[in-house]
């Protein structure tokens, strides 16, 4: 198997791979790291007449973490967030276990979080993670640069609300102070997309929750951030959570349709267990970190 | 304009010889290294991305050579298995498999190898757990897996290799 034809631009500056997708047009298509996209042109269900590798793009792969905040450049590697070898704000367990679940490792050599961000799979394990910790992109297009908050980024399946040609620069996160968090994923197999997933933070404050994020994935056209949900939990009692009321909650913001991972009754029903057992461990991870100091 | 005739000229360092080609953009690396340079040690077993029988090292970490496009190896550093042992003495990952006895009918192998070379040369304390993470994306038909996981545990614990696959 193999590839339509096509023609091949490598750029090595923004500026030139802004210009090159302005004016080549809508038949042009942007490649990361390929890890999608390759697999997609071998099966010709993407079929570009020219393919722009941004990978070489200079200044996109830094990774910067300045307390709580961290700044990811768009070409970062799945891999460098899962082994954590430019350092994670402390409490970013959900990135960690984010990154070590995509694929395999040869995906998570090559695969970045620009590109996952930039595809939408709403099966992706990045979207919940943004949407939890509240994130957001920024873009740069023909227009200039703009910042793009992760509530505004999905729009539907495979589709973000990226213009075409615009080029994902960079990712900012912050994850709060004495947050402890998780993700979670039910898969088929190992590193296989989610059939449900889930990122989640808490931070405590004495025996209650105070704050909390949470990201869904596999349950929507997009992943999804359960806002009643999170409103639902903050300011309970840590030991008497009403774990049932938001996951009842949950069901009205998620829409998950029947396909080969499950039916969607099915993944309805995994809301409440995988709630309760992410909640389980990031409250346990906040209490960690509160007793580290 | 397209031009659908258009081709690539590249230069890549395989197993440590500097190789110009061109190539249309199209071109798999794995073909590169099968078909134009006759590396054949690399195998193709699914062409999905799903079975890791193509895995390469590109600049030292592993790649499913399938799902590369051999332009995006330009200028850069591709080992595959034939570069592990270029004076016939087997690199100590490949050892570690005669050894243990990680293979059985050596299909999966080369790209097996490959992939546990990234891993101990990039992985800290190479446990159980992470070597079986680490090989998640190769498979073994033959269902060998324990005594891949003890082959490359006994690479690990047999010391460091350097970046270039080669100790």
């Amino acid at each position: 198997m193999y590839p339509g034809e096509f023609d091949y631009h490598r750029p090595a500056s923004l500026a030139e791979a802004v210009s090159l997708m302005d004016s080549l047009g809508s038949g042009a298509v942007m490649m990361a790291g390929g890890q999608s996209l390759i697999p997609l042109m071998k099966l010709r269900l993407s079929n570009p007449e020219v393919v722009v590798d941004i990978s070489r793009v200079d200044g996109l792969s830094q990774v910067s973490v300045d307390g709580g905040r961290m700044r990811v450049g768009a070409l970062v590697r799945h891999v460098e967030l899962e082994d954590g070898r430019h350092g994670l704000p402390p409490g970013a367990d959900l990135v960690r276990e984010a990154a070590y679940g995509i694929g395999d490792r040869q995906v998570r050599n090559l695969g970045t979080l620009g590109g996952a961000l930039a595809e939408a799979d709403p099966t992706g394990d990045w979207g919940p993670v943004v949407l939890a910790l509240d994130g957001a992109i920024t873009a740069i297009g023909p227009g200039g640069e703009r910042r793009i908050a992760a509530d505004d980024l999905f729009v539907g399946p495979y589709a973000s609300s990226l213009e075409h040609g615009e080029i994902i620069r960079g990712i900012e996160l912050t994850v709060p102070t004495g947050a402890g968090s998780c993700y979670l994923k039910l898969e088929r197999r190992a590193g296989s997309f989610a059939i449900a997933s889930i990122a989640l933070w808490v931070v405590l404050e004495a025996d209650a929750l105070r704050a909390c994020g949470i990201g869904l994935g596999g349950v929507g056209l997009t992943p999804v951030r359960p806002a009643a949900a999170e409103r639902l939990l903050a300011g309970r009692a840590v030991d008497d959570l009403p774990v049932r009321e938001a996951a009842v909650a949950i069901q009205d913001d998620i829409s998950p349709v029947d396909d080969v991972r499950g039916g969607s009754d099915y993944k309805r029903s995994l809301i409440e267990p995988m709630l309760r057992r992410a909640l389980d461990i990031a409250v346990s991870r906040a209490r960690s970190a509160t007793e580290r100091g | 304009m397209m031009t659908l005739a258009q081709t690539v000229d590249l230069q890549v360092v395989v197993n440590g010889q500097r190789v110009e080609a061109t190539v249309p953009p199209r071109l798999l690396l794995v073909d590169l290294l099968r078909d134009r340079l006759g590396l054949t040690g690399t195998h193709v077993g699914c062409d999905t991305s799903n079975c890791g029988a193509c895995t390469v090292l590109l600049d030292g970490f592993a790649v499913k050579s399938c799902t590369v496009l051999a332009v995006q190896a330009d200028g850069r550093e591709v080992t595959s298995i034939e570069g592990l042992a270029p004076d016939g003495q087997l690199h100590p990952v490949q050892q570690a498999f005669w050894d243990n006895h990680g293979l059985q009918c050596g299909f999966c192998t080369p790209g097996m190898i490959m992939a546990a070379v990234d891993l101990v040369e990039h992985e800290e304390e190479l446990t159980d757990e992470k070597i079986r993470h680490g090989i998640a994306g190769n498979l073994c038909r033959c269902t060998g897996y324990n005594s891949i996981v003890q082959s490359i545990a006994a690479a690990a614990a047999a010391g460091a290799v350097d970046g270039k696959g080669r100790q």
